[in-house]
């Protein structure tokens, strides 16, 4: 089974093939939002690379948020038009939970932040002793409320320590535990992993329908008290 | 050998995608107008703007195929606006195109939108070249020298508000909504274009527009007279869109006559204010000219016209990088000089 995965979801992003549960060939770029010019010549670079042809794809795995607007859009929009031209299965996996896919084999709870701007921060909570556990959905928070629900020894990761490390170190002390640094951005293979498990369990999005998973209400929504 | 051009457009509120073959023929131009939600706003905002061409482009697309009644891989090439406009809603089309062009193994075709507007003419009259083409919508007032298919020569532009963007904001401070341009209109039919004297801008001999002043003259105006009836606003709202209309028809003329050109082009969404078509036959074509005006549906936003351009670039080997990127305000395209 082989699987595009795709992730935009912050300033950086990861494309990346595998097959079955086997990394073919992944792409990191972490210089500034430049998804809409790296994305799909880094997607034709991997499968030259890895020397398959997109035919053989067997589906896309998408991260859809939360995470920047734009440059989750750009993901979305390329994933749904490869699967719709190329006729092959989408699906689509959360940010968060490609970003927690980083931490393996800990005791503790694992806490990925996004940077949501407006001072606050995209986050959720998992655990993964054997495999990854989530334990609460994603939701958005200020990082002075996020540190007042942790109570037990957490492992933070995400753009969001590039802001509030100081700020969870402050608050949480010992409780804070912080992973390397190269560990704060999402990797596509993870996406696509957690999209593979998606496929096997026959977990399909549309690829007419997709739409990220925004969380927020544009501003004008919220001056407007529109729902 | 035919030729078969998706076209998509997505640079400000209007989701659309057509198919057009050979450049002149149109075989489905799909438009999802985004226009009631941002009416609740009195304006577009970008981002609710990006979050519906997100949510409606594939199926736009979808349709323009169903009615054109090929299927993707009939396609010869994909063109797709790359500016001017609003850069979020801009990379939605661009990021679609490009991963449709990546996967079909097809050439994509980045177009400017304003010249985009001109090509429209192609699908609907012979046009000869050279032409004059005013292309005039809410955010663009420009005066382009067209020689040929692909050589389009801009001398003039608006240094301040465009002309539909002045349509809009003096609707807007009438009270008439969002957009107001259409209303105007309608309400200017029943007034007296003489009532009030609002100046003509930038009433000189350059190509160039200038509306920003026109639109302080009518706030001026109603705060100092208030609008006591609705007499007086039809008044008002036909005196105003004669200021704008006679502005840009003389500026058009002039144009005609200095560069010698026997055709003149309107385009863009505010060509399809009646009181222009109308003006524009009683004060051009009564000097000799031939004026030609697209069709109301290949005038305001739409995809055909992204097509039919396309058309041009792709015949001509214009192909754009895979890389290609979005652009906010106009571009002069290089390949668009001769001269």
């Amino acid at each position: 089974m082989l699987i595009l995965g795709i992730e935009t979801s912050t300033f950086a992003g990861s494309l990346a093939l595998i097959k079955d549960d086997f990394t073919l060939c992944e792409y990191n770029f972490n210089f500034g939002p430049k998804h809409n010019e790296k994305v799909v010549p880094a997607i034709k670079w991997l499968l030259k690379e890895a020397n398959v042809k997109k035919e053989d794809l067997y589906g896309v795995s998408v991260a859809s948020g939360p995470g920047s607007f734009t440059s989750l859009r750009v993901g979305i929009s390329t994933a749904k038009a490869l699967a719709f031209s190329l006729g092959i299965k989408l699906t689509s996996v959360s940010s968060l939970e490609v970003l927690a896919s980083n931490i393996v084999a800990t005791e503790y709870q694992i806490c990925p932040i996004i940077n949501a701007k407006k001072n606050e921060v995209y986050y959720a909570f998992f655990n993964n002793k054997d495999e990854l556990g989530r334990i609460g959905d994603d939701s958005f928070i200020s990082p002075e409320g996020l540190c007042e629900k942790i109570k037990e020894k957490t492992v933070f990761l995400g753009d969001g320590l590039i802001e509030y490390e100081e700020l969870i170190k402050e608050r949480l002390g010992s409780d804070a535990l912080f992973a390397p640094s190269n560990l704060n951005t999402a990797r596509a293979s993870h996406c696509a992993l957690l999209g593979r498990d998606k496929f096997l369990r026959n977990e399909f999005d549309d690829f007419t329908t997709l739409v990220p998973n925004y969380l927020r209400k544009s501003e004008a929504e919220i001056k407007h008290g529109l729902k | 050998m035919k030729t078969l051009i998706l076209g998509i457009e997505s640079s400000c509120d209007e989701t659309a995608a057509a198919v057009v073959k050979d450049g002149k023929e149109l075989l489905s131009n799909i438009v999802s107008s985004q226009i009631d939600i941002h009416n609740i706003f009195g304006g577009v905002v970008p981002e609710i703007a990006s979050r519906k061409h997100t949510e409606t482009i594939v199926e736009v697309i979808k349709q323009s195929l169903k009615e054109a009644s090929i299927e993707l891989k009939d396609i010869d090439a994909i063109a797709v606006t790359e500016g001017p406009g609003l850069i979020g809603s801009l990379l939605i089309g661009i990021s679609t195109a490009k991963s449709l062009a990546f996967a079909l193994d097809k050439p994509l075709v980045g177009v400017n939108h304003l010249e985009a507007h001109i090509s429209a003419i192609h699908l609907q009259d012979k046009i000869g070249f050279p032409f004059i083409a005013l292309i005039v919508s809410g955010g663009h007032t420009n005066l382009y020298l067209v020689n040929d298919y692909l050589d389009f020569k801009l001398i003039g532009n608006t240094r301040d508000d465009a002309a539909g963007e002045a349509f809009d904001k003096g609707a807007k401070m009438l009270g008439l909504g969002y957009p107001g341009g259409m209303q105007v209109d309608k309400l200017a039919k029943k007034g007296s274009a003489n009532a009030i004297r609002f100046p003509r801008p930038l009433n000189d001999k350059s190509f160039d527009f200038s509306f920003s002043g026109l639109k302080t003259s009518l706030i001026n105006f109603v705060n100092k007279n208030g609008v006591n009836s609705d007499e007086e606003l039809n008044n008002i709202c036909a005196s105003f869109q004669e200021a704008i209309v006679e502005t840009l028809i003389k500026k058009t003329l002039n144009a005609a006559k200095k560069y010698k050109v026997e055709n003149i082009l309107i385009a863009g969404g505010v060509a399809c204010n009646s009181r222009l078509r109308e003006l524009s036959k009683e004060n051009i074509e009564t000097k000799g000219f031939k004026v030609f005006i697209p069709a109301p549906n290949l005038c305001t936003d739409n995809a055909a016209m992204i097509a039919a351009l396309g058309h041009y670039r792709y015949k001509n080997n214009d192909i754009s990088d895979l890389r290609l990127s979005p652009y906010s305000t106009n571009k002069v395209n290089p390949k668009s000089y001769t001269s």
